[in-house]
C-alpha cells in the first residue's frame, strides 16, 4: 500500500474481486425458498375467490373459510422461517418491480370484483384466481432474481 | 475518510467483506456473519469493534427463540461510506497503469 494508505489499481481490483464473491454469497443466501412464492400465489388466489365464496356460502361460513384458509397459509409460511433480520433492504429502483406487481394485482382484483358484481359470471373469480396464482409463483421468483442481481453487484 | 471516498477503516479485506455482507440486509447475527465469511470469533470481534468504533456498525441484542444473539446492522453513515469507498475502488481499478 502507498504511504498515504490509498491502494493502487491492483489492490483495488483485488478488493473488487472480494466484493464480487460476497455479492454472490448474498445473492444465494437472500433468495426466498420457492415455497414462499407458492404461498403468495395461493393467498392471492384465495383473495380473488372472495366474491364467489361469499355468494356460494352463507356469511358466517364465508367468514370462517376465508380467514381460515389465509391463516393456514400464514402458519405454513412461518414454519421454519429464516432469521427475520436477514430480509433484503430494498432501496432506490429495487422498489419499482414490487410496486408494479402490487398495481397489477390491485388492477386484476378490481376488475374481478367489478365484473363479478355486474354480470355474476362465476368463472371470472376462478380465472382471476388462476392468473394471480401464476403471477405469485412465476412473478415472485422473477422479482427475487432481480433483487438477487442487485445484491450480487454491490459496486454497481 | 479521504476526500476521494476511499475509507481506510473499510478498506482491509475482512472489513470490506463484513460491510459487503451486511450492506443489503437489515441486520445479521454475529454467528451467521462468522460462519458465512469463515472467520473465527476473535477475528470477527476485532474487525467488528473497529467498525463499531467508527460508527459504521451497530450491535443489538434482540431476543430470538429465547436467546439474545448479537445482531449486527450497518448504520446510515456506514452505508454511505461503503458506497463511496466502492466508487473510489472502481475509479482506482479503472485508472490506467502507469508506465515507467
Amino acid at each position: 500500500m502507498d504511504s498515504d494508505d490509498t491502494p493502487n489499481a491492483a489492490q483495488a481490483g483485488e478488493s473488487l474481486v472480494a466484493l464480487g464473491a460476497v455479492g454472490e454469497l448474498n445473492a444465494e443466501r437472500l433468495q426466498c425458498p420457492p415455497r414462499y412464492w407458492f404461498l403468495v400465489g395461493f393467498i392471492l388466489a384465495v383473495l380473488a375467490l372472495v366474491p364467489l365464496v361469499t355468494d356460494l356460502l352463507s356469511m358466517p361460513a364465508a367468514l370462517l373459510v376465508l380467514p381460515g384458509a389465509i391463516l393456514v397459509v400464514f402458519l405454513f409460511a412461518s414454519w421454519k422461517q429464516p432469521s427475520a433480520v436477514r430480509h433484503i433492504r430494498l432501496h432506490g429502483s429495487m422498489w419499482l418491480p414490487f410496486l408494479g406487481g402490487v398495481l397489477v394485482v390491485g388492477f386484476i382484483g378490481g376488475i374481478n370484483s367489478a365484473l363479478y358484481d355486474t354480470h355474476g359470471w362465476w368463472w371470472i373469480p376462478v380465472i382471476a384466481a388462476v392468473v394471480l396464482f401464476c403471477l405469485g409463483t412465476i412473478g415472485g421468483p422473477a422479482l427475487d432474481r432481480y433483487w438477487a442481481r442487485r445484491v450480487r453487484n454491490p459496486r454497481d | 475518510m479521504s476526500q476521494d471516498g476511499f475509507d481506510p477503516v473499510i478498506h482491509p479485506l475482512p472489513r470490506l467483506r463484513i460491510c459487503a455482507l451486511l450492506e443489503p440486509v437489515r441486520g445479521e447475527t454475529f454467528g451467521r456473519v462468522r460462519d458465512l465469511l469463515g472467520f473465527t470469533d476473535a477475528t470477527l470481534s476485532k474487525h467488528v469493534r473497529v467498525l463499531i468504533d467508527a460508527g459504521y456498525l451497530e450491535p443489538t441484542n434482540a431476543v430470538r427463540a429465547g436467546r439474545r444473539p448479537v445482531t449486527l446492522a450497518m448504520t446510515r453513515a456506514g452505508r454511505v461510506s461503503f458506497r463511496l469507498h466502492i466508487d473510489a475502488l472502481n475509479q482506482l481499478a479503472e485508472t490506467p497503469k502507469e508506465t515507467n
